[in-house]
């Protein structure tokens, strides 16, 4: 097992290579430059000439990869043009918030997708498996932006349960830090519920099929047990291996329901980043955020030994 | 009323599609078994065999609509006329079951240790360690060495053998009065199939359980059994004590089976016997004996009415006209 993951940690570094020259690469392609969004319209080319000297910008693109590399090896990813600090600082600020949404998110999609998928497998082809899939089915149909709107009015503004926006961190106390987060972890994981309840459901009614099963039903084991202990479980890899899909893409997707409700996350940097073309910040959250997806596939894969012996088998061999 | 332990009446067991449309496996059959007896039942694939030990127990209606008729007394009840929740009660108590693939029969992400826990724990409130010195001693019953040592283990660490034996053991968990053993021998190679026959034989005699043996192999079936139903197409065409179903079959598609048996001793034969023509499918039996199309000696009245089961002599039945007639060689 430990052979394996640091066999699956090895593999990972060519990945990630490939990646840090794909993301400083389409940074440099895309049009507009850093110096005219810091001087304004009416900067002169001379201004702007100094300002891209200063910041390294006129060197040739390899000897900037090379010096940039160098840098995140050693742990240090630059300083952002505009906000004064390094970059790995303004990442680790922005992170917090975005994980604190991504697991409470994750957290309510699992609540709502596995007893959903499991109802409609074990009811599938009835009137309950039918109004499952089609709130299942707009769940991933409706935008995620327009049930954070749909949210935003019923709850905070019409009901007023729960703060229109804004974010408070953890240091201020768990209940406030849930209260801000609730609606847009509750539209994130709607969305996300939405696929892992289809796959939930899929696995499971293929599940019921397996012998084993029918053997557990043979034994006289109660009918609660015989889909927990034994179709659930079997049908575990491909739900684990979505909810690793879903958290990367919670992780990467919250831009815009970071910016509906004002939460100071990954996405509001990158996005804010993005304007001002400040280009180290958006290599390093481009390049964090990858990390973190590799990351999260090999968490899966291990997982898997968890809830299958004959993974542990592949692993080893 | 019945004295047996299991007494089948009249049992026909039908599949009902979506459409609303049943297709019969199972058609009339009648058996019983008695305490502590072996009993089986042959036939080839898609017999409806299989669809009938399965029903004994209901297990397939939890995957599939099924219609019954008849009735399937065990103990003096009819288990058709149980709500199907409490079945549960009488699975793995009364009638315990053991299956073809002892591979995709066990769970293969549960250890085979809290399998066969799960199984004593299915009926008796017993604490975690009794429940697991009880599985110990059944693993070690049906012959699984240092059974301590393959407790963690999970069932792709066992063999073919192994792994049936442990689906015995889990069988064995509550005590039961009859075991449905449905073909369970067909995948294990030929050495481990006769230990596990022995087994079977041991456990029949020393706990004085009963088994109903479903196969599609004469040889097994007549080496383990005491009586032997031959099955064809959902029907029973012939019952016989098992020495007397190689020596004097009555029914000719008995007969037919037997003579496509490759001979073990004398001469080399170049061609093996068989049985013209294919088992139908069960949207297209024929009327009269389902047999006759594939059956030499039918005449106008085989293809036309079905024949009753015929008693050939005090124990022996067949459902063939010959019989009737007196033209049988088992007569």
């Amino acid at each position: 097992m430990l052979k394996y993951t640091l066999k699956r940690i090895g593999a990972m570094v060519p990945v990630m290579l490939i990646i840090s020259v794909v993301v400083f690469l389409i940074i440099y392609l895309t049009p507009g430059d850093p110096a005219s969004s810091m001087l304004g319209m009416e900067a002169s080319a001379d201004q702007i000439e100094r300002v891209n000297d200063s910041l390294g910008l006129n060197e040739p693109l390899p000897q900037r990869y090379v010096e940039w590399m160098g840098g995140v090896l050693t742990g240090d990813l630059g300083d952002s043009y505009f906000m004064r600090q390094p970059v790995t600082q303004a990442i680790a600020e922005h992170f917090g918030p975005t994980l604190s949404l991504a697991l409470l998110a994750q957290l309510i999609a699992l609540l709502i997708a596995l007893p959903c998928g499991v109802v409609a497998a074990l009811k599938h082809g009835s009137r309950t498996d039918a109004v499952l899939r089609v709130v299942a089915l707009l769940g991933v149909a409706i935008p995620g932006f327009l049930m954070a709107l749909m949210l935003m009015w019923l709850f905070a503004v019409t009901l007023r349960v729960f703060p229109v926006a804004g974010y408070a961190p953890l240091s201020k106390g768990w209940f406030s830090h849930l209260r801000y987060l609730a609606l847009p972890a509750i539209s994130l994981g709607c969305v996300q519920a939405a696929l892992l309840m289809r796959m939930t459901r899929a696995s499971v009614i293929e599940a019921m099929q397996l012998d084993c099963v029918k053997t557990a039903r043979a034994k006289g084991v109660s009918e609660v047990r015989v889909v927990l202990a034994h179709a659930l479980r079997n049908a575990a890899l491909p739900i684990l291996t979505s909810v690793g899909y879903s958290f990367g893409a919670l992780i990467t997707g919250a831009v815009v329901t970071e910016a509906i409700f004002n939460i100071p996350g990954l996405g509001q940097l990158v996005t804010s980043s993005i304007e001002r073309r400040d280009y180290p910040v958006i290599q390093g959250v481009l390049l964090v955020v990858a990390l973190l997806n590799s990351v999260i596939n090999l968490a899966v894969d291990l997982a898997y030994g968890a809830f299958d012996p004959r993974a542990r088998k592949w692993g080893d061999s | 009323m019945s004295e047996h332990l299991l007494d089948v009446r009249d049992l026909c067991i039908s599949f009902v599609g979506r459409d609303g449309n049943a297709l019969e496996a199972v058609n009339k059959l009648n058996l019983h078994i008695d305490a502590g007896e072996i009993v089986g039942v042959v036939g080839e694939s898609g017999c409806g065999k299989s669809v009938f030990a399965q029903s004994v127990m209901r297990l397939l209606e939890h995957e599939q609509k099924m219609a019954y008729e008849g009735q399937i007394v065990f103990d003096g009840e009819d288990l058709l006329a149980r709500p199907l929740k409490t079945m549960r009660k009488v699975r793995g108590c009364d009638i315990a079951m053991i299956f073809q693939d002892p591979l995709s029969s066990l769970n293969p992400v549960m250890t085979v240790g809290a399998q066969v826990v799960e199984a004593v724990r299915a009926h008796r409130k017993v604490g975690r360690r009794e429940a697991r010195n009880e599985a110990l001693s059944l693993l070690e019953r049906v012959g699984i060495r240092d059974a301590a040592a393959r407790f963690d283990m999970y069932p792709s660490d066992f063999s073919g053998g192994m792994r049936q034996r442990v689906m015995i053991a889990m069988a064995l968990a509550g005590h039961p009065r009859l075991l449905i053993a449905d073909e369970p021998t067909t995948a294990l190679d030929t050495t481990t199939q006769k230990q596990i026959l022995d087994l079977l034989r041991d456990l029949n005699s020393s706990e004085g359980m009963a088994v109903l043996f479903i196969s599609h192999d004469l040889g097994v079936v007549t080496s383990i059994c005491s009586r032997v139903h031959v099955m064809y197409l959902g029907q029973i065409v012939e019952e016989i004590d098992a020495c007397g179903l190689m020596e004097r079959p009555s029914h000719p598609y008995a007969q037919g089976l037997i003579a496509s048996i490759p001979p073990l001793e004398g001469e080399r034969v170049d061609t093996l016997a068989d049985i013209p023509g294919t088992v139908p499918p069960l949207t297209a039996i024929p009327c009269g004996c389902r047999f006759a199309p594939r059956c030499a000696r039918a005449d106008e009245r085989c293809r036309a009415q079905e024949p009753p089961l015929f008693a050939v002599n005090a124990c022996d039945r067949s459902k063939c006209w010959l019989v009737e007639k007196g033209e049988c060689h088992g007569c």
